[in-house]
């Protein structure tokens, strides 16, 4: 299990933003977390029934929630997707949001575990 | 207590910003477009923060109906997707500013804070009104009501007709070409050609070959005949600027043409005739050049059978509203901004009070700048240069760019030309000159320690052209190399 400490120094960044406010942070934690899998789902639907613009929407909201805890690596990987996506090459997309799937997923599971983590 | 309105289509956003503007501003939040614009209809506000993709709408479309509600209200844009274009086209639409994601409170509440106090600000009448109506087509119009300026509109008017040599007396930017100009159109030679050249931008020789002329064969590249200003001026006014910086073989030449309206061309026999006015100007006192052999005194005599003497800016603050009226207007049909409402008394009394070492041309520019920069339609304090804020002169003002404020590196050469593009300037040419001229005689003053022999040897120029342009930038030399403030 991640200790309370361990999250603070993985947003780290994100705290010097809010000036520090941890309580701040993981009441923005809570609020998106539960989102986050479902913005993920609406544009593997979406990609389903090739609505391109569709997935772009979904994909670009979730960037936004995901780049208040971690403005770096997974937000550089879904504007790769958007990239590709506002091209209209939907396979690329589909093929790009495979391989950072899992990063992705990893960071969600992390904000998660920092909203829940009261210690 | 002020009130921001929020749209944004993530509510965890909605939580920061509270947070952040917990003791500046009460907070209304809407999560699409519709219901921001709803929000917008039912109360009044003092800041909108929107972002750029709404669920329903893109917020730079929105950001129309908002000024149409209401143009003074600022509107700061957020986005995760930072890029320079939606940057520029928010920016170019008329947004207050453009915050990228993710927020950080310090930014956001000080930008915040900053929106609304200016919102405030300009809030207050006018003190100088952007007209519509004003005609400020005639480009850089002669303008004055103070009584200096008086005086020179009727020496103007008392010598235009009399066909004597002119010399013009001011500091740089107080406009003597626009003498020169006010000169021709009202004397007898209003339909004949004016030129003007300016002879601290080129060499003792291309000077001579400029004004003189020169045959096929004359030196090693005149590979055709060139007729030179003198003569494709026959029945007109030519405008020589800067005549301290004129060499004395060319100061010679000058005389002479002013004695007996003859000349000949470079490396020509031919003795040739021209009926030409000469309109001269110098922002520098010529009887101590006379005094160290670097102006010739006869042709000073001959030159200043009649003076005008244009007064700085700051010897006639009275007129600075007016000038400021004028350049508004201007700069308001020219980059488009039919909001723009004036300029608020806070801001005129600053560049009332400001010493202006640029004269007019620095007013201009500074004026123009101001309606760029303005995010609503009121020109505040705020929106001023710094230094005039402060009351003190900046790099700009001596000719450099904020990059080298320890004197001209060259490197800003790029952004200093971007700026004048952006300003449209109308004296583009003269400004980036000087500013590669000031590195020049600075780089190569310190090379030598200050020797002026020996630099002037280096730079291939006479003394008496090293001495003139020093003394035009002001260019101290003891205790080191450095810049002066301008004169």
């Amino acid at each position: 299990m991640t200790s309370s400490k361990d999250s603070q120094h993985r947003f780290a960044k994100a705290l010097d933003r809010l000036e520090g406010d941890v309580e701040l942070l993981r009441d923005m934690a809570a609020m998106t977390t539960p989102k986050m899998p479902a913005l993920l789902g609406d544009a593997d639907e979406c990609m389903g029934r090739l609505d391109c613009a569709g997935a772009v929407r979904a994909l670009h909201q979730l960037k936004g929630m995901i780049s208040t805890f971690d403005s770096d690596h997974v937000p550089l990987k879904i504007q790769e997707l958007l990239d590709v996506g506002r091209q209209g090459d939907l396979a690329t997309m589909r093929e790009r949001l495979q391989t950072h799937r899992v990063a992705i997923d990893e960071l969600i599971r992390a904000i998660r575990a920092f909203a829940e983590n009261t210690a | 207590m002020s009130k921001v309105l929020v749209v944004d289509d993530d509510p965890s956003i909605f939580l920061l910003i509270r947070k952040a503007l917990a003791d500046v501003a009460q907070m209304v939040t809407a999560e699409t477009a519709a219901a921001g614009l709803r929000e917008l209809g039912q109360d009044n506000f003092d800041c909108v923060l929107l972002d750029i993709m709404l669920p329903d709408r893109d917020g730079l479309s929105v950001y129309g109906e908002i000024r149409d509600h209401d143009p003074r209200l600022p509107v700061i844009f957020m986005t995760s997707e930072a890029s320079s274009e939606t940057a520029i086209e928010a920016m170019q639409l008329g947004a207050f500013d453009y915050l990228a994601k993710p927020l950080e409170i310090r930014t956001l509440c000080h930008l915040v804070e900053n929106a609304i106090e200016q919102r405030e600000r300009s809030s207050v009448p006018v003190e100088i009104v952007a007209s519509d109506e004003a005609d400020c087509t005639r480009g850089e119009l002669f303008i004055g009501r103070s009584r200096v300026m008086l005086d020179v509109f009727k020496d103007v008017g008392r010598v235009s007709k009399q066909d004597l040599p002119v010399l013009v007396r001011g500091e740089r930017g107080t406009g003597k070409e626009l003498v020169a100009r006010a000169l021709v159109q009202h004397s007898d030679r209003s339909a004949g050609p004016f030129l003007a050249v300016n002879c601290a931008v080129l060499t003792d020789s291309l000077l001579e070959s400029e004004l003189f002329g020169h045959e096929k064969g004359a030196f090693p590249g005149a590979e055709s005949r060139r007729v030179g200003k003198l003569e494709q001026c026959h029945g007109g006014t030519l405008f020589l600027d800067e005549i301290g910086a004129m060499s004395p073989v060319v100061q010679g030449k000058l005389l002479r043409f002013l004695q007996e309206q003859r000349f000949e061309r470079l490396g020509g026999n031919e003795e040739l005739t021209s009926q030409v006015r000469i309109v001269a100007a110098t922002h520098r006192a010529l009887e101590p050049m006379v005094a160290d052999d670097d102006f010739r005194e006869d042709l000073l005599y001959r030159l200043n059978t009649v003076t005008i003497d244009l007064p700085p800016l700051r010897e006639r603050s009275d007129d600075i509203p007016l000038l400021i009226a004028y350049f508004l207007n201007q700069a308001k049909r020219e980059f488009d901004k039919p909001d723009l409402r004036g300029v608020s008394p806070e801001a005129v009394d600053l560049l009332k009070a400001y010493d202006w070492p640029g004269n007019v041309r620095q007013l201009r520019s500074v004026v123009r700048r101001c309606v760029l920069d303005a995010s609503l339609p009121v020109i505040v304090a705020d929106v001023l240069p710094e230094d005039i804020r402060r009351g003190e002169s900046s790099p700009e003002i001596l000719g450099l760019a904020p990059e080298d404020r320890d004197g001209p590196s060259g490197r800003a050469m790029p952004s200093l030309v971007d700026r004048l593009l952006r300003e449209k300037s109308s004296n583009m040419y003269g400004e980036t000159i000087a500013y590669a001229e000031k590195y020049l005689l600075l780089r190569v003053l310190r090379e030598t320690d200050g020797n002026q022999s020996r630099a002037a040897e280096m730079l291939g120029i006479t003394r008496g052209k090293l001495r003139d342009r020093i003394a035009t930038y002001n260019i101290q030399l003891s205790d080191g190399v450095r810049l002066g403030n301008p004169r």
